[in-house]
């Protein structure tokens, strides 16, 4: 006996068959649902153990924010000084949980299965970083948010977890409840006459 | 005269497209004006002179300004879009079919029957509603009043308008496209800087699109056309026309609204907050009125408005237009009138020839000048007659239909104000000025006084160069341009006029505050300018006393033999000008308003015919699958968990990992309860105070292995409950080896619960003994259910054998099919929350929020013994030993049951003697139900000194009417928890 996976809006959990949410001609949101990922919480501070834990999950935790590191298939970004998160494939979150785990077994650093506590979207096209603005400051530095850097920042109400993959890509982490809200209120803004 | 105009409207001039008329209505009359004009303009080319009525004598009132500083031309608009209940008609933009009403006047402000109020002005001085009407009660004319306020009208026509949201980040925010705000703005461009140009005019150019002024030799108009187009060349450049800067915050935070507008009226509006390092102030400044006796007649206007109707809309405000003033300015407004071919019979100057540099200009131009002169009074009612000019000498009428007045200027410094700027007078030029700017501020031109263009000019470079190498970058070195224009000059005020009566000298023109007034606050001792401004209403209407405020505390400096400096400004706020509520609204409204919270499972439970309520979370009250009816449905769910099996989805509950070594002394501190003391795989209830000792949320904590606790708070406070553990441990308990890691969404919780429960969660193949004898209540496991990863709690809300069946929130949908369907024989039921609050109401189990209030205490609770349990500390703990904790009188939590009748929630407990309302209360009903399982209504109540009163009989005032109860324990089912244990 298995229980039967669904993603919040009912697409594909095969990352071949990606679902759009919403198309226009200047933007498309599609729900991630392939995306995984892991929350790890340090308990102390200090760079020491960053680099043990990196190791366990397979890339380097950035030790700054805003930036956020690839290695292969992972890619970690830095949520505050004592969390990050670590995406992977879904399939591999239960194996990198434990792998965390086994080291730190004191608990310093622990692994919390993330997976679905966020659903990631993916918001494509020249009006993306527009729809967004709607809904809050996406970076208050000069230059902006910059292609490759990442974020956790309020956006029309919600928190989301933004990451910048080009210039006209984004991938964004919504707290599953409120995700549905949230392709509502980008939906709306997207179809406004612009 | 009449051969140079249309109507009001001049053969030539202006920068309207004269090639496409547009029509539009004015209280119903057809009226056409040209693209380009406001509905101000139009409508003065029309002749329309009475716009509206003052509010308290219902005085009939011109258009004394054309755009936001006029204080009378408030109208209902609507265009294509949507609908205005009030605004300056020199603030909107003509547009094909517009359709605007007087808000003031009935039936119109030509013939309004209020005017009879007139009559009564000598007795409805300043605050005259403070001091009558007090008798026989203030309520018995307050209707009369409200009727009387307000100046709008509501339409419930839903608006069109798109509204956005912008939020952006600049280096250098020009507010002002004015020829200060274009130099600057022009000498930063191309420096690579990301510039943000606003104005609130459709049109850059600021006052040299009606201005007589020409740059090296060319008119100022193709300078304007140059310098925008050298800036749209920088891709780094935003030009926001019809952009109003509403408001500056800390950190130069601004929000703007941005117009966007069509042929048929405001398609659209942005709403931006921006953020600038650097700011140039270039909002230039407005015309003062002067005082003298019947100073509001329509017909009188201010002088730059005169200018710019002429220059910019091609519009004769008169056929016959004196001028009077005390500056040089008042020359510039009587020469582009008679060059527009306006009759101009005198120009009245209050000052001496000798002060008069454009005198000379003047009386060539054929405008007879008189000085030392001073306007006595006027006359006309509905339109200006004539004006009586005394001068040291000499008395004349002078017929005319048209009056323009310049007393100096004010400077638009608003948006400073916001940051906290206290405007400073400057004598020599009569305006209050910013003399220390915010940080990073840089104001120029007419914002900061500057009465000359060459000055503007230079002050407008002089601030791009700052802000340049303040940011060290390259800038184009702007060249000199030779400026051809006749200067504003000087000014000699004269603030109260050495002849007419004071009592018809208006100062606010929109509230009937007269010089008179300002005489009686200061008599009074109102002399504080911010007392003033309340008693007087002086600058408390629409316009916010752009026109009247800088008259008005001069005017209380002379009565008051202070310098202007003492008597200071009121305090700016913002917003500068009025914001549509729609407009910050944006889209947040219907379901977007918040954001709306959804079950993981939440289609499954539509499909069973959950009725959704927003408990925080869209949640099933009670499900149409259940019964016809929600109490039929709510009691065949309580049944299916007494007798059988209930399902219910707890997904919402919070769920926080706390881990850490230090973590089971961290939780410790938070709860009553000793959690350090848990041991993996059990689970215990507890609740959380807040320092004062009051009950801020309750919940389990489980504990899954060694430094590694699950807590659950409730679900309305999970996030607030881990911002709270996230705060002290950051800010109290720093070195504390903890994390602090949320998780609610990540994992969806169905409760199976009733006597079938086990065989239920059997069905799901769990990897782990749940045997009775080894997964005991108030326990934990984590394993696999049926395949997938899964927590499992054996804890109870409902007073039956209960296990929570937690897995990650993608199997949600899936667990709760699984469960209804793999259910047979057992008759599984979808339960609501309805039912599942009324069955914790048969157990006595406390609802957070319904059985605790903001003072309510775990003594109060039954949680006393607990609390005297723990010897270490925890959050609150002190408070509990204080006096308000521990008095007898306090309202404690107890059972009650009704003897007759039915018990609701909110029902007052009648003192101890009282039969009847009104009474003494002590307490209240908390919960309330009709209990199935008992067959009685039963309920709990906070009630004073409740523990000592059990088996009392107290009446209880509910919905209306008296009924008898009896005081009982709280728990009315299973009260040795046999069932849960089982």
């Amino acid at each position: 006996m298995r229980l039967e996976a669904q993603t919040v809006f009912g697409t594909s959990l095969d990352p071949a068959v990606p679902g759009a949410i919403f198309t226009s001609p200047s933007a498309t949101l599609r729900e991630r649902s392939d995306i995984g990922c892991i929350l790890l919480s340090a308990a102390i501070d200090g760079n020491g153990i960053l680099d043990a834990a990196g190791e366990a999950v397979g890339v380097e935790l950035p030790a700054t924010a805003g930036a956020y590191k690839t290695q292969e298939a992972r890619f970690a970004l830095m949520l505050s000084p004592r969390s990050w998160i670590v995406q992977c494939n879904i399939d591999e979150e239960t194996a990198l949980v434990g792998r965390v785990n086994a080291t730190f077994a004191d608990r310093t650093i622990n692994a919390s299965r993330f997976s679905d506590y966020l659903c990631w979207f993916e918001l494509c096209g020249p009006d993306g970083t527009l729809l967004l603005k709607e809904g809050g400051f996406l970076s208050l530095e000069r230059d902006g948010f910059r292609v490759g850097h990442a974020k956790r920042t309020l956006i029309a109400k919600v928190t989301a977890v933004l990451i910048r993959l080009d210039d006209q890509a984004w991938l964004i982490g919504i707290e599953r409840s409120r995700a549905r809200y949230f392709a509502d209120w980008l939906i709306s803004c997207a179809c406004l006459d612009r | 005269m009449t051969s140079a105009k249309h109507g009001y409207r001049l053969a030539a001039g202006g920068v309207i497209d004269r090639q496409r008329a547009v029509s539009f209505s004015y209280n119903g009359d057809h009226l056409r004006g040209y693209a380009g004009d406001t509905l101000a303009s139009a409508l003065i080319a029309n002749g329309v002179g009475v716009i509206g009525r003052s509010f308290k004598y219902h005085r009939p009132r011109g258009f004394y300004g054309t755009g936001m500083e006029d204080p009378n031309s408030m109208l209902a608009v609507r265009d294509a879009y949507g609908f205005e209940p009030a605004i300056r008609a020199g603030q909107v933009r003509l547009s094909e079919g517009l359709e605007a009403c007087s808000v003031t006047g009935w039936p119109s402000p030509e013939f309004d029957v209020a005017a009879i109020a007139q009559l009564a002005s000598n007795v409805l001085g300043a605050g005259f509603y403070y001091k009558t009407m007090m008798w026989p009660n203030w309520r018995l004319f307050e209707p009369f009043i409200r009727r009387s306020t307000g100046f709008g009208r509501l339409d419930s026509a839903i608006s069109r308008r798109e509204m956005h949201h912008r939020h952006e980040v600049a280096d250098v925010l020009v507010i002002g496209g004015g020829p200060a705000g274009l130099t600057a703005a022009r000498q930063l461009a191309h420096s690579g800087l990301k510039i943000v140009l606003v104005d609130d005019q459709p049109r850059l150019g600021g006052a040299l699109l009606w201005e007589a002024v020409s740059f090296d030799g060319v008119p100022a108009s193709e300078w304007v056309d140059r310098t925008v187009d050298a800036l749209k060349a920088d891709a780094n450049v935003t030009i926001l026309t019809s952009t109003m800067a509403t408001a500056a915050y800390e950190d130069n935070a601004f929000t703007l609204v941005e117009q966007r507008a069509d042929e048929h009226g405001v398609r659209a509006e942005h709403h931006w907050k921006l953020r600038a390092a650097n700011v140039v102030l270039a909002t230039g400044m407005v015309d003062r009125p002067l005082l003298f006796a019947d100073n509001d007649r329509p017909g009188i206007m201010l002088g730059s408005s005169v200018r710019r109707l002429i220059g910019e809309f091609g519009v004769a405000p008169a056929d016959r237009l004196t001028v009077y003033t005390n500056n040089d300015s008042g020359y510039l407004t009587a020469i582009a009138a008679r060059k527009a071919g306006i009759d101009v019979p005198v120009l009245v100057d209050t000052r001496p020839q000798g002060q008069a540099i454009h005198a000379a200009a003047a009386e060539q131009s054929g405008v007879r000048c008189v000085f030392d002169s001073q306007i006595e009074g006027t006359s006309g009612y509905k339109h200006l007659k004539a004006v009586t000019v005394r001068g040291s000498s000499t008395v004349e009428s002078i017929r005319c239909s048209g009056l323009a007045v310049s007393g100096g200027w004010t400077p638009l410094i608003q948006l400073a104000g916001h940051r906290g700027v206290k405007p400073v007078y400057q004598e020599r030029e009569s305006m209050f000025v910013v003399r220390a700017a915010p940080p990073g501020w840089h104001v120029i031109g007419g914002a900061a006084g500057s009465l000359h263009l060459t000055t503007t000019l230079a002050q407008a470079r002089a601030a791009a160069s700052a802000i340049g190498s303040d940011r060290g970058v390259p800038m184009e070195q702007g060249a000199d341009v030779s400026v051809d224009c006749m200067s504003y000059g000087s000014i000699s005020p004269q603030w109260i006029p050495d002849c007419g009566a004071r009592s018809r000298m208006w100062v606010d023109f929109q509230n009937d505050v007269k010089v008179s007034d300002l005489d009686l606050a200061a008599r009074e001792n109102y002399v504080s300018v911010e007392h003033l401004k309340r008693y007087t209403t002086l600058g408390m209407g629409t316009d916010q006393g752009r026109t009247s405020n800088i008259n008005g505390l001069a005017v209380m400096a002379g009565l008051t033999d202070r310098t202007i400096n003492a008597v200071g400004t009121t305090t700016f706020r913002p917003p500068y000008s009025a914001v549509r509520m729609g407009t910050i609204a944006n889209r947040r409204d219907g379901d977007l308003h918040q954001p709306r919270r959804y079950l993981p499972a939440h289609a499954i439970h539509e499909k069973l015919g959950g009725v959704l309520e927003d408990f925080g979370w869209e949640r099933p009250d009670w499900y149409r699958s259940n019964g016809a009816d929600r109490e039929s449905a709510v009691e065949a769910e309580m049944v299916a968990v007494r007798n059988h099996v209930g399902v219910f989805d707890g997904s919402s509950l919070g769920k926080i990992e706390v881990t850490g070594p230090d973590a089971g002394l961290f939780l410790s501190r938070f709860y009553v309860s000793n959690m350090a003391t848990l041991k993996p795989g059990g689970v215990r209830y507890s609740v959380m105070l807040k320092e004062d000792g009051v009950i801020f949320d309750d919940g389990v904590v489980a504990c899954l292995g060694p430094n590694h606790f699950l807590a659950g708070p409730t679900s309305g406070n999970a996030e607030a409950v881990a911002g709270w553990f996230e705060q002290w441990r950051q800010t109290e308990w720093p070195t504390m080896r903890v994390a602090v890691a949320p998780v609610t969404a990540n994992w969806a919780s169905i409760a199976i619960a009733g006597p079938c429960a086990r065989d239920l969660l059997a069905r799901l193949e769990p990897d782990f003994d749940i045997s009775p004898e080894v997964f005991r209540h108030m326990q934990v496991r984590e394993g696999h259910v049926a395949g997938v990863p899964a927590r499992v709690a054996r804890v109870s809300f409902t007073g039956e054998l209960q296990y929570e069946v937690s897995v990650p929130s993608r199997y949600a949908a899936s667990l709760l099919n699984t469960l209804l369907e793999r259910g047979s024989g057992l008759t599984p039921r979808a339960v609501g929350m309805e039912a599942w609050l009324r069955l914790r109401l048969e157990k006595g189990y406390i609802h957070l929020g319904s059985d605790t209030n903001g003072r309510t205490t775990p003594l109060d609770i039954g949680m006393g013994g607990i609390v005297a349990k723990r010897k270490d500390d925890f959050l609150g703990k002190r408070s509990l030993s204080l006096a308000f904790a521990t008095s007898e009188e306090r309202e404690q939590l107890v059972g009650v049951e009704a003897i007759g009748g039915t018990l609701q929630a909110g029902g007052r407990i009648l003192a101890s003697g009282h039969e009847r309302t009104p009474c003494p209360s002590e307490g209240y009903i908390t919960s309330a139900c009709f209990s199935p399982s008992l067959g009685k209504s039963i309920g709990l109540a906070l009630v004073v000194r409740g523990n000592e009163r059990k088996g009392e009989t107290v009446s209880v005032f509910s919905d209306g009417s008296i009924i008898r109860c009896r005081l009982t324990s709280p728990t009315f089912y299973d009260a040795e928890n046999k069932r849960l244990n089982t």
